[in-house]
């Protein structure tokens, strides 16, 4: 846990920051609720000139509540607003369900590995 | 260390001037002299006073002469319990101490002897004050112990331990009925064998809440001695009056309540004392730092001793720590009451729709005082069918409570207004959301159910990021509604909703529900959804209000904090 930044003392969620051709990708391990969120919300990097492309693997992540959905939706719109994008990679078992039950699959793109996402 | 915080904390009381007479008496004694209110703060000092303890006279007057002065040989604190002066103080009788310490202005100590006696300020006849008079001493040779208090009740350890578990024991609670019951369990048998508590209203109103008595190892509640009493008066010497009005901890025996009675409270005073069998009582204010709670009182009636002033501190103390856990334990519950008051009264009573059965459940959070956001609704639409709702909007407290009324009196608004398929209502209700409310997100289900042809109804239905509605046949066959599916509300997409449409024959049960019914941290979302599909199908031949009340008590999770609202509906048989 010792990259673990905004979570420490609640232990719950870390997230890794990998620059990939200029696309954010941001690694996300543990539980996303309403204690941890604020690590992923930091970690969304600010929109530079040259629009903002995201990557989130969620394949570390055991558990997502609203919380987690909220912070997804803001960053899907901060990418927007600079003409870039934002997309899932590695949502899986009760995250995924989580992603499908609040229609989170229909406004941003999911897809099985980062590997995936960056090609899209 | 738990006792001299509360007491310092306590802010320094206003008091009038003294009066000329009195500065003038006070002045006229050759040695330090003061006078204490009945509860214990300092009224009135003279000058030898401020010199002698190297403090002036509004460094003195106002507080608490025992907090302030009152010192043991080492200058340590005084436990009250121990104070001789505080026993005669309450006894209302003269005393002396030979050899005794004052901390004076400049931190030092001064050894001191003194002497108190009652002192009528007024002029009326009632011993409300008390006079302390005193004068340096040099200090002995040799540390003689000081005197144990006269017939000390109570060994010291034993003392501490109780007011230490007291402490421990009121404070790990937040209900007010298990504070009292603890508070009970506390002080009988060990001090009495009756406990009696009378507790103040918030409306000011004094209602005899526990009437409790240890007899054969066992404790009883004699409820026919508890309920309502009289209105506090408000200058009545008599034991418990004073309590309630926080003046002083008395004592009383069979004899206090025999004399014809000055109030109504005393009539209720007599009846206890009679019925009880009583013959000796100790009654302590129970205070929070802001009101006066209540009273507590600790009687004997099989134990033969009859309490004495030594043990008015002891009891005194036990209801001060139990003031500190009742008030913790009103503010708490008047803070969950708003909550869930509000929540009561925005959500709807059902509107009884021809031939179709519907109950409606709300369960707030068990813990803390978490209202959620989950809502029902159920109207009529102006086209003559009937609209199905349930949400969720995101957010804590009072917070969510509010959203949830502006979203619900939208949607109402648009499926009145607009006769249009629920997706296009939910669309327009999307759209209002992220413009016209403090809403963040939030999730629904909007439904429309209309009578069709041979007893079957149609349902019609969009879904806004919510679990889906569950459909559970008249056999038992169980399938989720999981057509119509868009994503949730307030992310500002705007891709179009869809619609779906099923016809459900008679007898069929459709559920409505919020995620707190299903979602347990920990396992996996299916899991809660197969828990509830399960039970839901062995409940199907239930009556409606019986298939939700098992239904809640069945699949919602243990662990769960969350809040749960529920709307269920079944087509009638033919």
């Amino acid at each position: 846990m010792a990259d673990n930044k905004e979570a420490a003392g609640h232990g719950q969620l870390s997230v890794v920051r990998d620059d990939v051709d200029g696309i954010a990708v941001l690694g996300l391990r543990g539980e996303v609720d309403y204690q941890s969120v604020g690590a992923l919300s930091e970690a969304v990097p600010e929109p530079s000139g040259d629009g903002l492309r995201i990557v989130v693997d969620l394949s570390g992540v055991t558990f997502m509540d609203s919380s987690g959905v909220n912070a997804l939706i803001a960053a899907h719109q901060t990418t927007q607003a600079a003409q870039g994008w934002l997309r899932l990679a590695g949502a899986r078992g009760a995250v995924l369900r989580t992603v499908q039950l609040v229609g989170l699959d229909s406004l941003v793109s999911c897809h099985p590995t980062v590997e995936d996402a960056l090609a899209a | 260390m738990a006792e001299p915080v509360n007491r310092q904390n306590r802010r320094q009381r206003a008091v009038p001037a003294p009066s000329a007479g009195l500065a003038g008496a006070l002045e006229a004694i050759g040695t330090g002299a003061y006078v204490v209110d009945e509860e214990g703060c300092i009224i009135a000092v003279n000058a030898r006073t401020e010199r002698l303890l190297a403090r002036s006279a509004d460094d003195l007057l106002g507080h608490d002469a025992h907090d302030l002065l009152h010192r043991g040989p080492q200058g340590q604190l005084l436990p009250r319990t121990q104070c001789t002066m505080r026993q005669a103080f309450h006894a209302r009788r003269a005393a002396q101490a030979d050899q005794d310490h004052f901390a004076r202005g400049d931190g030092s100590l001064l050894p001191i002897s003194w002497t108190l006696a009652p002192y009528d300020v007024d002029g009326d006849g009632g011993d409300t004050a008390t006079l302390v008079v005193f004068h340096p001493v040099e200090p002995p040779l040799d540390t003689v112990p000081e005197p144990e208090p006269a017939a000390e009740p109570m060994p010291e350890l034993e003392r501490l331990a109780l007011l230490a578990e007291t402490t421990t024991r009121l404070t790990s609670t937040l209900d007010i009925e298990e504070t009292l019951r603890r508070l009970v369990e506390l002080v009988v048998p060990r001090l009495g064998d009756w406990a009696v508590v009378d507790l103040i209203s918030e409306r000011d109103e004094v209602w005899r809440t526990v009437v409790a008595h240890a007899e054969e190892g066992s404790l009883s509640r004699r409820e026919d001695l508890e309920g309502p009493m009289p209105p506090v008066p408000e200058s009545s010497p008599m034991p418990l009056s004073r309590a309630l009005r926080g003046v002083a901890s008395t004592l009383a025996d069979q004899q206090t309540y025999r004399q014809p009675p000055d109030a109504g409270i005393a009539v209720e005073q007599r009846r206890l004392f009679d019925a009880t069998g009583m013959h000796s009582a100790a009654i302590a204010p129970i205070r929070s730092t802001r009101d006066v709670l209540g009273a507590l009182t600790v009687g004997r009636s099989e134990n033969p001793v009859p309490f004495t002033p030594t043990d008015l501190p002891l009891i005194e103390d036990i209801a001060r720590r139990a003031g500190l856990a009742l008030d913790n334990a009103r503010l708490y519950q008047r803070q969950r009451k708003i909550a869930e008051t509000m929540q009561n009264h925005l959500l709807p009573q059902m509107p009884s729709v021809t031939d179709l059965e519907m109950t409606v459940r709300y369960l707030p959070a068990p813990h803390a005082s978490q209202v959620g956001g989950d809502w029902y609704d159920a109207f009529s639409l102006s086209d003559g069918s009937t609209a199905l709702a349930v949400g969720d909007v995101v957010g804590h407290d009072l917070e969510a409570a509010a959203g949830m009324a502006q979203v619900r009196n939208m949607l109402r608004a648009y499926a009145w207004s607009q006769q249009e398929p629920p997706s296009r209502i939910v669309e327009r209700l999307d759209e209002a959301i992220q413009h016209i409310t403090d809403v963040s997100m939030a999730t629904v289900v909007l439904a429309r159910i209309e009578a069709e042809e041979q007893g079957h109804w149609r349902l019609s239905w969009t879904n806004a990021g919510h679990p889906p509605p569950l459909l559970i046949s008249r056999d038992g066959l169980t399938r989720y509604l999981t057509a119509g599916h868009g994503i949730l509300l307030g992310t500002g997409a705007r891709t179009p909703r869809p619609d779906a449409g099923l016809s459900l024959p008679p007898g069929s049960t459709l559920v409505l529900y919020t995620d707190g019914l299903i979602e347990d941290r920990g396992h996996a979302l299916d899991t809660g959804l197969d828990r509830l599909r399960q039970h839901a199908a062995a409940l199907a031949h239930r009556p409606l209000g019986a298939f939700t009340d098992q239904l809640l008590r069945r699949v919602r999770p243990a662990g769960n904090d969350d809040d749960v609202a529920l709307l269920a509906l079944r087509t009638p048989n033919r």
